[in-house]
């Protein structure tokens, strides 16, 4: 619980507490009002609460659906560094809201703690050495009566000249010190300041009162724990005086008030600006104890009420929700956000976590040990359907509640943002169905959300480019011509276009890319667009179209078509489970021994549509089918059934894929001296 | 009197007045057994005194003098007590006091020139 938490739960607890004692200060026990004093102290001492289902807080919040991805903006995998999604990522900072370090409020509020601390730790040892100079007071008739009236502690009583007011201190040892006036009072009075003491001593209050000094000086910025501080002084005495009453009789009521009175006419008065606040003190005293009261056992026992019922409403917590909406931003989940793999002859895979630039080889169990592959459990359609249903509702009663995601931090919920999201979780259902993997669970835990085999808006590619692809293009000089098939920019023909965004070393955000059928151009071009920065902190690098520039000779020299997966493979580990996971579910796909880094679909928006997109020129077509069993994926070539495909390329990588049906002859590529690709083969079986 | 001695101060003091010089060690064994004071919060009381003036420190055994006489601090005592009960004034004490005796002449002059020697002392 934070600071200013404990400060405003105790601020409300302090203010019901005030309102009950003006209806009721002289009508219940005082020691009630106490007890609610120190209910608060506690508020706003301790940080940790209970929650209660009675509690006002369980009213004001209501429980979270698990896992809601709030803003839509944020992607299902919104953690920095996790594989770009195509069409409108965003780039989060790292993180929920941070606990508050050594910043600017803590060091001005520690300073005022100090400060305050200081002031009454100050005071304190000043009257310690005024006090121990005390000195002892020999009177037969004090003595008999600390004899009298004993106690496991022993009480001394002893006077000084320098305090004008009879007062007690220390806790082990009590001692009452009188000022010189008191021990000239005439024997009755002297009684009355003697009883007066030895209550407070009793009552403990010299231990209570150090916890309320704590509680304002932590809280010393908030102005109702001062009101408190002052209120709880006041009702130690009226309890006293209440007390004192009990013990000693009420006959006497009248000389005890009276008495006082005298003693507090000659205080000398520590501070003008107290003196008013001790005449509203005095009066109060004084009605307390004039006005005839028989503490009845209703009383007390609606002061106990009273106690045990406002405790539970108001310094309980509410049944809050977690805030599971922090895992989505946080990516928890993956110890290395991107990786890069290939398969070089001997059928070792290399593993690069930092880009490129080095790579490891690991067998697949050191793989699996260093990035041990999450237990997921899939949202089936008619699950998912059923719970969106219920959500639905669930999230209309939250309109006007708070909301909190890491992203956006607090807010309330209106109808735009509930629409927002049930339109969100619509189209997940439908890229459900779309055979779109959506985890209900990983690793039992409801707070991370895996998808596998996302499409973007512009990712399914079973036919060859339109102009349709291209005509948001078209005003910056980008045409397609359908009939000869090929791109051109101002008149030169386009080898290689590119829609994307680099969101972080070696994963790129991609919305379209394009290589011309027979890799023939004069120029390789690439979008610009404008980053966004949205209002919660991350940026979306793929903002409005700004214009298109080609490449550099050098870079256009450079470009090596390697099939798509191996330029920039984005492996995560829920990869590694799809890989896992699609195999026991009766795999459309299976990952070959050799260890590719390919599946199902990596998350850089390629589904196997796009990857075998680059192959269609030689005679391979890729269908994808969704049935009750889940997806259908099968290859044709040349209109044949092709039961499994493969594709060494010269640079070593390996990628393999076989179809849902068995049927079929085997293909594989065919590269020339160069290492390009040239072909499609059937291999004889 | 120039020097206002406190209650704790004074008491110090008597017992210097009454065992004539003794040292820091000593008075601290006396007062406890007297006032319950430690030996630090003795300290603390006779380095005010030296402070006031009103104790005088030789060096071996931190040895202490009373440098005012009793009788002096007696009449600012009484001056005091004149200020906060009477007044101020000198005639309402006696009236208090001799409300209660009959005094023969003698007995008067001799009151009277006591006073005379009490308006001499500045306060």
């Amino acid at each position: 619980m934070s600071l200013w938490e404990m400060s405003l739960t105790g601020s409300v607890l302090i203010l019901v507490i005030l309102t009950l004692r003006a209806l009721t200060l002289h009508r219940l026990p005082k020691a009630t009002f106490l007890a609610l004093w120190g209910v608060a102290a506690v508020r706003l001492l301790v940080p940790y609460t209970l929650p209660s289902p009675f509690s006002v807080y369980s009213l004001a919040l209501r429980p979270h659906a698990p896992a809601v991805p709030v803003s839509v903006t944020e992607n299902l995998l919104p953690a920095p560094g996790t594989a770009p999604l195509p069409g409108g990522t965003t780039v989060s900072p790292v993180g929920p809201a941070a606990p508050s370090g050594p910043d600017l409020p803590s060091l001005l509020w520690l300073a005022g703690m100090l400060v305050c601390g200081g002031f009454f730790l100050l005071t304190y040892l000043r009257y310690r050495r005024l006090f121990r100079e005390s000195l002892p007071v020999q009177r037969e008739d004090i003595s008999r009566w600390l004899a009298d009236h004993p106690l496991l502690r022993t009480v001394s009583v002893r006077r000084s000249d320098r305090v004008s007011t009879p007062l007690t201190y220390g806790i082990l040892r009590p001692v009452i010190l009188l000022p010189d006036a008191a021990c000239r009072e005439d024997w009755n009075t002297l009684c009355c300041i003697l009883a007066h003491e030895y209550t407070h001593i009793r009552l403990l209050d010299a231990a209570i009162k150090p916890v309320f000094i704590a509680a304002a000086c932590v809280h010393w910025f908030n102005p109702l724990v001062w009101g408190m501080f002052t209120l709880v002084n006041r009702d130690i005495e009226l309890r006293c005086d209440e007390a004192v009453l009990r013990l000693f009789g009420s006959r006497h009521r009248s000389f005890y008030a009276t008495a006082l009175l005298r003693m507090e006419a000659a205080r000398s008065g520590l501070l003008p600006l107290f003196s008013s606040f001790s005449k509203n003190h005095m009066e109060e005293r004084i009605i307390a104890i004039m006005k005839p009261k028989k503490t009845s056992r209703t009383a007390l026992l609606l002061g106990a009420a009273l106690v045990v019922s406002i405790t539970t409403a108001f310094a309980t917590s509410g049944e809050t929700p977690e805030q599971r909406d922090m895992a989505l931003n946080a990516g928890t989940v993956f110890k290395d956000q991107s990786m890069m793999s290939y398969t070089d002859p001997d059928g070792v895979t290399h593993y690069s976590t930092d880009g490129g630039k080095t790579f490891v080889p690991m067998t697949d169990a050191e793989f699996e040990a260093a990035y041990p592959t999450p237990k997921v459990v899939w949202w089936t359609y008619e699950d998912y359907a059923a719970w969106l249903e219920e959500e639905k509702i669930a999230l209309q009663d939250m309109i006007g509640e708070k909301g909190w995601t890491g992203g956006r931090g607090e807010f309330i919920w209106d109808q735009a943002m509930v629409d927002e999201t049930i339109a969100l979780y619509e189209s997940i259902l439908e890229d459900i169905k779309n055979g779109v993997l959506v985890s209900r669970s990983v690793d039992g835990s409801e707070d991370t959300m895996l998808a596998m085999g996302w499409e973007g808006p512009l990712s399914t590619r079973e036919s060859p480019a339109t102009a349709a692809d291209f005509k948001d293009y078209e005003p910056y000089g980008l045409t397609f011509d359908e009939t000869s098939k090929t791109l051109s920019y101002n008149g030169k023909r386009v080898r290689y276009f590119f829609d994307g965004a680099e969101v972080e070393p070696g994963g790129y955000a991609i919305r379209l890319e394009y290589t011309d059928p027979e890799k023939k151009g004069d120029i390789d071009l690439h979008t610009v667009r404008q980053r966004v920065d949205n209002k919660d902190g991350s940026y979306d690098l793929m903002g409005p179209l700004t214009g298109l520039e080609p490449y550099s000779q050098a870079e256009f020299d450079a470009r090596q078509f390697l099939p798509a997966f191996l330029q920039a493979v984005i492996v995560m580990e829920e990869d590694k489970a799809a890989g896992d996971t699609v195999s026991q579910s009766g795999p459309a796909v299976q990952a070959e021994a050799t260890g590719s880094a390919a599946s199902d679909s990596a998350p850089t928006g390629r589904t196997l549509a796009q990857i075998f997109a680059s192959y269609e020129v030689y005679g391979l077509t890729y269908k994808e089918a969704v049935t009750g069993n889940g997806a259908e994926r099968n290859l044709f070539y040349n209109g044949q059934p092709v039961r499994s495909f493969g594709d060494v390329s010269p640079s070593g990588s390996a990628f393999s894929f076989t179809s849902t049906d068995p049927e079929g002859i085997q293909v594989r590529t065919v590269y020339n001296e160069s290492g390009e690709l040239v072909g499609i083969e059937p291999v004889a079986a | 009197m120039a020097i206002k001695l406190f209650d704790s101060e004074l008491k110090v003091m008597d017992i210097l007045w009454r065992k004539g010089d003794q040292t820091a060690k000593q008075i601290a064994d006396l007062l406890r057994e007297e006032t319950g004071w430690n030996v630090n919060t003795t300290y603390t009381v006779i380095k005010k005194c030296v402070a006031k003036g009103a104790i005088q420190r030789t060096e071996p055994n931190f040895l202490c003098h009373p440098l005012l006489p009793k009788t002096e601090v007696q009449k600012a005592e009484t001056d005091e007590l004149i200020g906060k009960l009477f007044d101020g004034s000198a005639d309402k004490l006696f009236s208090a006091l001799l409300g209660r005796k009959k005094l023969t002449a003698e007995q008067l002059t001799a009151l009277k020139e006591i006073v005379g020697d009490l308006d001499e002392v500045e306060p």
